[in-house]
């Protein structure tokens, strides 16, 4: 049985984790001014972890290659691998913290700041060459959804997430 | 070429930069002979955005065509062209809808391009003596023939002519309506002058610069000078304590109180106190979903305290949102060909291009008489 994908088009799946994401990142600073508990910040920092590292898979395994295959840009491409890198670094290192640690905040604010400079990367260069290449951007879209619903599904759903 | 680098908070200079070619068939490339400083490059000036060094600012771009892609139809080299400080590609679902300043391809993932804009896309800005316009045959308007002696006049239809219209249509100005205008930069009295074509009956401007105030009066307004705080009652009385029938929001959210601290829910709550129950409020001024840099930890995470109760109470509606220029120019332009409006009446400066900068920090800090900066790269 097929899925019904709601995105148009790969460009609007991967968009809507970027913004989705930006969404718990500005949450998370308004939890560090409030003096938010440190059960709730936790929450909020497992659930970018787990966002960005099914996000960052499916473009790997499946934007990514279908992209430099067509822009012929390996050095953009390659970059663009690189800050996945220092991102996935991040997160493993948030990720084994404990709940309580004082590292916390200064780790997931350099995650996000690294992530808003990705992101505008991403959209401003991969994106835009990639809507102007003759890449079937409607066609990878079913393929990187059926790849999120299975890696989502088998994430680790942490313990204390607030519904 | 030549062209105005952003180089940080308050770190502007012209700057020898590789230059601006044709890049795709249906780009134009436009000689720039006009370029406006827009209230909105302060946003970036300032460091309030998330602008990346190195890259050329300005969106009000005006210019002769010396260079047309190869799918490019319409638009001939030596055509003066106005280019709308939206980038679109005219085939999007809302450009189709002539939501041009909304178009989803330009800038991938976000809604809206412009040239040389924070989060706008990679498009560089037209401070510069040469531009590369996106969707050539979209983009551009072409002038009319009178357009080299009114340059100063069709180089407003970038965006404050436009931006200060399309307040006045979200706020649904009819004629015998009367207007508060919160607001004397360039676009409020952008407005005010697009209210009176509409036919107001009163327009109210309020601002605590006097110099600008009294260009308000100039364009025919009531003026209110904010500074003792007390513009709220001024209105109120003189409609009679209903309020205006329609409400203009031409500050944004770097707004000040008389002290020149930032209070970005100032004017927003106050066109809710001096709009009328039932009345429309248009809100052009820009707002950011998100403000690090600011003071106000509302602000920070792009929120504000909003009087919603007595914005519900009164049965009041909003328009919100930045200016689909295309929808207007094009109209807009016959009246300043006709001579029906002269919108460069605002200009207090046309400098060279080398003279940027400065122009930069004396618009910044508002010094006296300095309402419209109009550069000049080639000259």
């Amino acid at each position: 049985m097929t899925l019904t994908v709601p995105f148009e088009n790969a460009v609007d799946l991967l968009d809507a984790d970027h913004k989705a994401v930006k969404t718990m990142f500005i949450e998370y600073n308004a939890l560090c001014e409030d003096a938010a508990p440190a059960a709730t910040k936790r929450a909020v920092a497992e659930k970018i972890c787990r966002a960005l590292s099914v996000h960052t898979q499916i473009e790997e395994e499946i934007f990514y290659p279908a992209v430099r295959k067509v822009i012929g840009d390996d050095g953009l491409m390659d970059e663009a691998l690189a800050e996945h890198a220092e991102a996935k670094a991040l997160i493993a290192e948030i990720q084994g913290l404990k709940a309580t640690s004082a590292n916390q905040d200064a780790l997931v604010k350099k995650l996000g700041k690294a992530i808003d400079e990705h992101v505008l990367e991403e959209r401003e260069q991969i994106f835009l060459q990639s809507m102007q290449s003759p890449l079937d951007l409607r066609g990878l879209a079913v393929p990187l959804y059926e790849r999120k619903k299975k890696l989502m599904a088998a994430a680790p759903k942490p313990s204390k997430e607030k519904a | 070429m030549k062209a105005l680098v952003y180089n940080g908070p308050r770190k502007v200079a012209v700057e020898n930069v590789p230059d601006a070619v044709v890049e795709r068939a249906t780009d134009v490339l436009v000689k720039i002979t006009s370029t406006n400083i827009c209230g909105s490059d302060l946003h970036m000036y300032e460091g309030r955005t998330d602008m990346e060094a190195g890259r050329i600012l300005g969106h009000e771009n005006l210019g002769v065509v010396i260079e047309v892609g190869a799918a490019v139809d319409r638009i001939k080299v030596g055509d003066r062209v106005c280019l709308p400080f939206n980038v679109g590609c005219g085939f999007c679902a809302n450009c189709e809808q002539g939501l041009s300043g909304f178009c989803l391809t330009c800038n991938p993932g976000m809604a809206g391009a412009a040239y040389g804009f924070a989060g706008m896309g990679p498009y560089s800005g037209g401070q510069a003596e040469l531009l590369r316009v996106p969707y050539g045959d979209y983009n551009c308007l072409v002038l009319p023939r009178d357009s080299e002696e009114k340059e100063s006049d069709y180089v407003m239809l970038a965006d404050i002519f436009p931006t200060g219209y399309h307040a006045t249509e979200l706020a649904g100005v009819k004629p015998g309506d009367s207007v508060v205008i919160y607001g004397a930069g360039p676009v409020g009295l952008m407005a005010t002058m697009s209210a009176m074509l509409k036919g107001a009956s009163q327009v109210f401007v309020v601002d605590t610069h006097k110099d600008r105030l009294a260009l308000a009066e100039k364009a025919g307004a009531i003026a209110i000078d904010d500074t003792e705080d007390g513009g709220v009652e001024k209105i109120m009385e003189l409609t009679g304590g209903q309020g205006a029938d329609r409400g203009c929001e031409c500050v944004g959210y770097q707004c000040c109180n008389l002290h020149r601290q930032e209070v970005p829910n100032l004017t927003m709550n106050n066109l809710v106190k001096t709009v009328k129950a039932t009345g429309r409020i248009g809100v052009v001024g820009v707002f950011v979903p998100e403000d690090p840099n600011a003071e106000d930890k509302l602000e920070k995470r792009g929120r504000m305290a909003f009087d919603f109760g007595a914005f519900w109470n009164k049965g009041q509606s909003m328009g919100t949102g930045q200016a689909n220029v295309k929808a207007y120019n094009r109209l807009l332009s016959r009246l300043i060909e006709k001579d029906r409006v002269k919108p460069s009446w605002i200009v207090s400066h046309e400098l060279p291009l080398d003279k940027a900068a400065e122009a930069y920090e004396n618009f910044d800090q508002r010094k006296k008489g300095w309402t419209k900066v109009v550069l000049k790269p080639a000259r």
